[in-house]
């Protein structure tokens, strides 16, 4: 995986472009992605009012990815237009432990800061009022220019009244991009917020995911994964994640990589070593 | 507390020095005697860990109450249960030790909740063991994952680590967690608290919530809404969320809550909810793997209502240790050795001790220092000798103020300490209450040991004295229990059985003798008249507005002067006085210049002086009305009024003065009708009337010998402020004399 600094980082085609090509159709990510696609062809709504995209889901299920692509593909959506665009990541912006009005200020506070350092505020009023959640986003339209829009990318949203808050209060020219859990009571949310659900898959998608991943590698470079490895490992109706998928291959594969000598292919008892190795390291022993 | 003390010939004393046991002793000098209690609840303890091991998904919980005076040794049990258990178990053991609080079960948790703070461990422990639960189950379903279940359920594998390094579904994971623990704890909201301790950052919000305090707006929005310690009820299904939380699994946990009585009387002053909520928490403990020791003194179960004392489980009684026993425990402690002992003083010994093991341990401590000091052998005499000094007097003092403390607080403050009720020494009660009429009362007597024939044959005296001489009921009040065979004749000689001082009950067997008492003697002397109906009404109204009264009292740091009278002495003062009054309608309220009109101009000039310097409580009253003056003048007034009249010495210096007042009034008076009958004599008075006047002066002498004239001071200091000076009570030593020279120079032949 190229440009990333852990292995079970998510894709950021916004950081890295060359990452949109590693999106696998596990699950109904790309359904996902095509539903958004499909929401934001009329812009037309949201001159009037902004709009909230939730993406909910388990976690290593491609909750951030996704976002990061459909940020990515509606910034050139509105490039294409003519119109002016920024991204503006606020995802590190506010504690889980915090309260929710602590989180919606800092949030607050941390998005005029951006758009100020970008030189996009027109006047000094909305800085001065940018720990206000509510001034801020009521007044943040007038303060940018007529052409200018705005993706922003919140934090984790757990709790339904964030939720409702930026549902209800996203700007004209703005989208809020916002993840939950999936045990997040989304059916409080407006009709107008986009609801995208992403979730464990089964053995079927885990070999999609796999294969993929496999053959980037030149041929003969790794050994195969032998076909009934993933079926020892999601057995029954236990699931798997993205996450837990590219931890467990990167892992298995790092390994075999760096040894003298390679099996024919990787079994299942090779994917058991790697959860055994990793045991012994959490434990404090040699792997 | 098992200390050896260092003796200062340089042996060590095998005894300790403090026989009050600590739950966290554990040292090898630890040595328990195996009485019929501890070798009962052992096995109570024993079944508990057997059920646990063989069985650990049954609820093994056990609730053993545990009964017995100070000292029988309560505490030492439960110690000696969780070491027992402790090497059964090679250490694998939680344990909790809680003093009860003598409050209600909101302080009860607050007390656990303050332990538990201190290990939060054993809460983190328990909540991830559950999480790890949840994880082998996940890991089990995949051949792949499955030897990691084995880790996870031995605990060598954190299962928050694992499920962050491999990229589980946390968040599902979690959730079963909440459900677990819900199943677990059968409360929602502990449920969702629990489960925020294993992500980072709510720690403190979930702990501060569980110490006590409302929630914390974190947690608040995640629905953690109620407050623990908002009624008695949510504090102990808080305690029984922990004891289910703490003793899940198959790792014992072993609660001790000491002096459990003392949360139990306050709560049975507040009706039976509390109790009820007492009831549920041992059902929640008898269901969960808990080993609950709830110890106290004997009447712990008795307050408890019969449902609630079948729900108690086990119960154990602290027997007294017998010779035999205590003998065992000299040999034990001295290397199988009874010398200094002998068997003749260990039976006098557990005979004055009563068999109560902190005692026993307490005289051994001392008598085997002094048995080395003198170099002879314990004997009986040593054996009283040490009981005198360690229970005699020590304390009676405090037991003094309490029964004051109680006689107050009901409204028996026209009591009268150190009372005799004749001119005999024997006759004298410690506190002496009156009611109704012709000197009847109630006496409280307090005694010390009653170790010999001697001790008894005094209690017997002094309550035949007081018997024979007033109409009374009795009460004495023991230090230590009565022995046996003193029983039958304390009993006849007193009226009723003796209340042995108990710290903590002590007040209110008190106050319902007293009540009782007093109610048979009110019930001897019914008030005539239409009142009668309405009497006890009165009579508690009175005393209740005494109680208040003696509260402001206190409050204004009057107490003790206001105490100081003696009864005696006012009662000196009434009948001198009445000596010195004319007989009713000879003379009505004379004003001093109509008493002195008659007197010869020395005579007048000399009472004239007395009166002005005893009439300083006058000259408070121009002082307070100058200090509703404008200006220098009233500010000053203000200052010096505001700065003393708080003052209780003040108050009783108004009081002395409007007496000595009144003395002196009523001395010129008497010497007035003297003057005017013995000028009659044309001789000079006669040798009759010289008496007459004598006796006059001296009656002036003694009646103002008992007045506390000292006590002026106080109001010269205000009306005049602070001086060493010679102070108005200096007038009055030499005033009779001085009287009785200028009268007698008046008369002819009288300076003779």
């Amino acid at each position: 995986m190229p440009q990333l600094f852990d292995a079970t980082d998510p894709l950021n085609p916004l950081w890295h472009e060359e990452h949109l090509d590693f999106y696998v159709p596990v699950d109904n990510t790309e359904e996902s992605f095509t539903t958004c696609q499909k929401r934001f062809e009329d812009l037309a709504d949201l001159h009037r009012q902004g709009r909230l995209v939730l993406v909910s889901g388990e976690r290593g299920c491609g909750k951030t990815a996704l976002i990061n692509r459909c940020a990515y593909w509606l910034h050139g959506r509105l490039r294409a237009d003519g119109l002016g665009v920024e991204v503006v990541d606020l995802t590190q912006e506010a504690s889980d432990s915090a309260t929710v009005r602590e989180r919606l200020s800092k949030v607050s506070e941390a998005l005029v800061d951006k758009l100020d350092l970008l030189a996009l505020l027109r006047g000094d009023r909305l800085y001065e009022k940018r720990t206000d959640p509510d001034g801020t986003y009521r007044n943040l339209p007038g303060y940018l220019a007529p052409d200018q829009w705005l993706i922003v990318l919140l934090p984790t949203v757990e709790l339904v009244e964030e939720l409702r808050y930026y549902d209800a209060r996203a700007p004209q020219r703005t989208v809020f991009f916002a993840e939950a859990p999936s045990a997040v009571g989304v059916q409080h949310v407006s009709g107008r917020t986009l609801h995208l659900r992403v979730d464990a898959f089964e053995h079927e998608h885990a070999s999609l995911f796999a294969a993929d991943r496999l053959g980037r590698m030149p041929a003969g470079a790794v050994p195969p994964l032998a076909p009934e490895a993933l079926d020892e490992f999601i057995q029954g109706d236990r699931k798997t994640t993205i996450r837990e998928m590219q931890w467990l291959l990167f892992g298995v594969y790092e390994t075999l990589r760096v040894q003298n000598s390679r099996p024919d292919e990787v079994t299942w008892e090779h994917l058991g070593r790697h959860f055994v190795r990793e045991a012994r390291r959490l434990r404090g022993e040699r792997p | 507390m098992d200390a050896h003390d260092p003796d200062p010939n340089g042996a060590v004393n095998p005894y300790p020095s403090s026989a009050v046991a600590q739950i966290a002793d554990a040292g090898s000098t630890v040595m328990t005697i195996p009485t019929a209690a501890i070798r009962r609840a052992t096995a109570v303890m024993d079944g508990y860990l057997t059920a646990l091991r063989a069985a650990p998904q049954e609820p093994a919980g056990r609730v053993l109450a545990v009964v017995g005076d100070y000292g029988t040794g309560k505490t030492h049990l439960a110690a000696h249960l969780i070491r027992h258990a402790a090497e059964r178990l090679d250490g694998d053991l939680q344990w909790m030790h809680l003093n009860a609080p003598p409050d209600t079960f909101v302080s009860l948790y607050r007390a656990f909740a303050d332990k538990l703070a201190d290990r939060r461990d054993v809460v983190d422990r328990q909540v991830r063991r559950l999480y790890a639960d949840i994880l082998a189950v996940e890991v089990r379903r995949s051949r792949v994952t499955e030897p990691l279940a084995e880790s996870l359920l031995d605990g060598s594998l954190d299962p928050v680590a694992v499920v962050d390094t491999f990229g589980m579904m946390e968040h599902r994971l979690l959730e079963q967690l909440r459900q677990r623990l819900r199943e677990v704890t059968d409360n929602t909201e502990f449920a969702r608290a629990l489960t925020l301790l294993l992500r980072g950052g709510f720690e403190d919000a979930v702990w501060e919530w569980i110490a006590g305090r409302p929630p914390a707006e974190v947690l608040r929005e995640r629905g953690i809404t109620g407050t623990l310690t908002a009624t008695e009820a949510t504090a102990l299904q808080a305690m029984g969320v922990f004891a289910m939380l703490i003793g899940y699994g198959p790792n014992p946990f072993v609660l001790v809550i000491d002096e459990l009585d003392q949360v139990l009387t306050a709560a049975g002053r507040r009706g039976t909810e509390a109790l009820d909520k007492f009831k549920e928490m041992l059902h929640v403990f008898a269901a969960s793997h808990t080993f609950l020791i709830i110890a106290g003194l004997p009447d712990l179960l008795d307050s408890l209502p019969r449902d609630v004392r079948a729900r108690s489980g086990e119960q154990v009684r602290m027997t007294p240790l017998t010779t035999a026993e205590t003998r065992g425990y000299i040999r034990y402690r001295q290397g199988d050795r009874l010398a200094p002992f002998t068997e003749e003083s260990v039976v006098q010994l557990v005979e004055l001790a009563h068999g109560v093991p902190r005692r026993v341990i307490s005289l051994c401590h001392r008598l085997w220092r002094q048995a080395r000091d003198r170099g002879t052998p314990v004997t009986p005499a040593m054996v009283r000798a040490a009981v005198r000094e360690l229970y005699g007097g020590a304390g009676t003092q405090h037991v003094l103020a309490e029964i004051r403390q109680v006689l107050v607080g009901t409204g028996h403050d026209a009591y009268v300490p150190d009372y005799f009720l004749t001119d005999r020494p024997d006759s004298r009660v410690d506190y002496w209450l009156p009611v109704g009429r012709d000197d009847a009362g109630c006496g409280i007597l307090l005694a010390g040991p009653m170790l010999e024939e001697s001790d008894v044959a005094t209690v017997e005296n002094r309550a035949r004295a007081a018997h024979a001489h007033r109409d009374c009921e009795l009460l004495l009040v023991v230090l230590e229990p009565v022995p046996e065979q003193f029983l039958p004749r304390i009993r006849e000689a007193v009226g009723r059985e003796p209340l042995l001082y108990r710290p903590r009950s002590f007040a209110d067997q008190l106050t319902a003798e007293v009540k009782a008492m007093t109610g048979r003697m009110e019930e001897r002397y019914p008030q005539d008249g239409l009142l009668v109906p309405v009497a006890p009404h009165l009579a508690r109204l009175d005393r209740r507005q005494s109680a208040t009264q003696h509260m402001l009292s206190l409050l204004t740091g009057a107490l003790d002067d206001l105490r100081v009278r003696n009864d005696q002495q006012l009662a000196a003062i009434h009948r001198d006085l009445s000596q010195l009054r004319p007989p009713p309608g000879a003379v009505t309220e004379p004003g001093a210049d109509d008493l002195l009109a008659g007197l010869p101009a020395p005579v007048v000039e000399v009472f004239e002086r007395a009166l002005a310097a005893g009439h300083l409580h006058t000259r408070v009253g121009t002082l307070l009305t100058q200090a509703f003056a404008e200006g220098e003048a009233g500010r000053g007034a203000r200052q010096a009024v505001r700065a003393r009249i708080r003052d209780g010495r003040v108050h009783a210096a108004t009081g002395v003065a409007a007496l000595l007042t009144e003395l002196v009034e009523a001395f010129a008076q008497a010497v007035a009708e003297w003057y005017a009958l013995a000028r009659q004599q044309p001789g000079g008075p006669t040798v009759a009337q010289r008496e007459r006047l004598e006796e006059i002066c001296q009656i002036f002498d003694v009646v103002h010998e008992y007045l506390p004239v000292f006590r002026l001071r106080a109001l010269r200091d205000l009306v005049d402020g602070p001086g060493d000076g010679a102070g108005p009570e200096d007038l009055f030593g030499d005033l009779s004399s001085r009287v009785r020279q200028e009268l007698l120079a008046a008369l002819p032949g009288g300076a003779t």
